[in-house]
């Protein structure tokens, strides 16, 4: 398997503070990939490393094989790389729909606003695309009749889809997600779930940060866990489960124990 | 056939204004109120272009008299000093436009909110200072003797005629501003303002879309400018104060921020109010500013914003968000 996005020894300083140190992980093509740790563990801050809002203090970040260490964060998304925040941030006064259109603005951006003037055909047709390419994705992440209400007014889920949709419209190969459950019932993180299978399934490969251990044991082929900055494991969702040091710095006996008792549950099971 | 519908429906509102506009001076001919129709014109251009900024980009700048001024100087000195013809000094004016344009946007990637309001401010004072100081400029007497535009001998030089030249570049204004609020960038400003970081992980670069918004800004405000500079045929350094900064963004405040409508009311507003309101004598100056308050207190969102509000919730009859769907709309089913 190919590795899509690789992390060596990164390393993030904040005056004394070292919020991530010298960390690895290799992403590999095809996968879902989680990041999980407690409060404070440096997940999020692992993640505006790779996507270029910070700036790491050391280490390297090689996406597809390029080194996209320190580069602008819109050069890196460009490239391919998406991201949805943990608070969202969608852009309030305009629609739901013109939401998305942001996210294609980068794939229809040629030349200036002297051009856009004087092209009128040309333009024309872009501005289409993108409507045609939002109308569609707004489709699938299933919130078209919401498409011509303000971003402000929409309901916190569907603001949560709508960030993510924005990141579907330019194409990516990658999304990074910072804790696309979070605040959602039961319901809609099944529907969430559903959109982030589809779209890996479309052969979108995604990163995520998640607290949420249904998700992140459901959906996720590799995990990696940090904790105080450092990266403590890495492996399969049931090598992660059953891993001492893990459950010890963040999963809890309470969730080996209960695995344990459904464990031995399916064994009676079995045994009868 | 429904295309072509919608298209007349939307430009029919702009059209009905611009006759509007342009049959003005059929109902007042006197001179008086046809330089007033002339500097609200004027107004309205600076004030479209303003809007990228202020309206859009959320950017409060304080700047926009030193702009205005740097176009009629630009213009009327080239004009008067080397006797270049006004229309060939526009190409000029519009490089003018477009290095403050550069210039200015490049603090607002560094400093924000009140901050780069007190930069913009300071730029004003500074090229005022200039103006009034430099030898160059015509010191605090200004430029005279400006020559007004003119076609094959066809001089633009009463008010009536002037009024229809300023005229004629306003719809040009009107048709980019318009094509620009249709167009993703008005998008890519709107999202400026909404979310910055947001836009940048969108892979747009945030930097040149800002310095987009200013040297677009810039270049309307430095052709209104020289449209002054030549029709006024005498500009002064006390013209282009921080005074006359804040009426610009007054004029988008009354008329509703972001506002292609807005924009051109709070020109008209502007332009207009302190001339009808001369009767009232020396106590002019206190209406004046208990009606912009009025103003400000009876239509929080401009003038345009509030009456387009109120005009839709008519026509919704009140049904308000209730087309609701999708993710969030099962809350209760958990």
């Amino acid at each position: 398997m190919k590795t899509v996005l690789e992390i060596k020894n990164l390393t993030k300083r904040f005056e004394g503070l070292v919020a991530v140190k010298d960390v690895n992980i290799t992403v590999k093509e095809r996968q879902i990939h989680a990041l999980i740790g407690p409060n404070g563990a440096g997940k999020t801050t692992t993640l505006s490393m790779i996507n270029g809002t910070l700036e790491p203090t050391s280490g390297k970040i090689l996406f597809g094989g390029q080194d996209i260490t320190g580069m602008p964060a819109y050069k890196i998304a460009q490239k391919g790389l998406g991201r949805t925040f943990q608070n969202i941030k969608v852009f309030g006064s305009l629609t739901a729909l013109e939401n998305l259109m942001v996210g294609a603005m980068h794939n229809n951006n040629k030349g200036g606003v002297l051009r856009m003037l004087l092209c009128v055909k040309e333009t024309n047709a872009m501005e289409r695309t993108m409507r045609e390419q939002a109308l569609e994705v707004i489709n699938e992440i299933g919130i078209y009749r919401l498409k011509d209400e303000y971003a402000r007014n929409l309901p916190y889920g569907s603001q949560k889809v709508l960030e993510l949709g924005r990141a579907l419209m330019g194409k990516p190969k990658m999304i990074l997600l910072d804790e696309p459950a979070a605040g959602l019932n039961t319901s809609e993180r099944a529907e969430f779930v559903e959109i982030l299978e589809k779209m890996y399934e479309k052969g979108i490969d995604l990163f995520l940060i998640e607290h949420n251990m249904d998700v992140v044991m459901n959906i996720s082929h590799m995990i990696t866990v940090l904790n105080f900055g450092q990266k403590i494991a890495e492996g399969t969702p049931s090598q992660i489960q059953s891993n001492p040091e893990v459950i010890r710095a963040y999963l809890g006996n309470r969730y080996k124990t209960i695995r344990k008792t459904e464990e031995s549950r399916g064994n009676a099971n079995a045994g009868r | 056939m429904k295309n072509y519908e919608s298209l007349v429906k939307k430009i029919f509102p702009v059209f009905a204004m611009l006759l509007a506009i342009s049959l003005f001076p059929v109902f007042l001919k006197n001179n008086y109120y046809l330089t007033i129709g002339c500097q609200a014109m004027l107004y309205c251009i600076v004030a479209l272009g303003l809007n990228f900024i202020v309206g859009m980009s959320g950017m409060m700048t304080l700047g926009t008299g030193a702009v205005y001024g740097l176009g009629a100087y630009t213009s009327a000195l080239l004009s008067t000093k080397l006797g270049v013809n006004p229309w060939l000094a526009l190409i000029p004016v519009l490089v003018m436009g477009w290095l403050i344009g550069k210039g200015l946007g490049f603090p607002s990637l560094r400093v924000q909110f009140v901050y780069f309001s007190l930069v913009t401010i300071a730029f004003n004072e500074i090229v005022r200072n200039l103006l009034t100081n430099l030898e160059f400029t015509g010191s605090g007497t200004g430029v005279r003797n400006i020559p007004p535009y003119s076609i094959f001998g066809f001089e633009f030089n009463t008010q009536l005629r002037s009024y229809y030249l300023i005229f004629a570049f306003l719809v040009v204004f009107i048709i980019i501003a318009l094509r620009i609020a249709k167009s993703k960038w008005r998008r890519a400003f709107i999202a400026v303002k909404d979310n910055p970081e947001a836009l940048e992980v969108s892979g747009i670069n945030v930097s040149s879309v800002k310095i987009t918004a200013f040297t677009l800004s810039s270049i309307f405000g430095c052709v209104a400018g020289a449209l002054y500079a030549h029709f006024n045929r005498y500009i002064t350094p006390s013209t282009f104060t921080t005074d006359l900064s804040i009426s610009f963004v007054v004029m988008l405040i009354i008329g509703g921020l972001g506002n292609f409508w807005g924009c051109i009311l709070g020109a008209y507003v502007v332009a207009f109010l302190p001339q009808l309101l001369r009767s009232a004598g020396t106590s002019y100056k206190l209406i004046y500013a208990v009606l912009m308050m009025l103003a400000v207190i009876l239509f929080p969102n401009g003038i345009m914003s509030d009456i387009r509000r109120s005009v839709g919730k008519l026509i919704n009859n009140g049904k308000g968000f209730s087309k609701g769907g999708g993710i969030g709309e099962n809350r209760t089913g958990n």
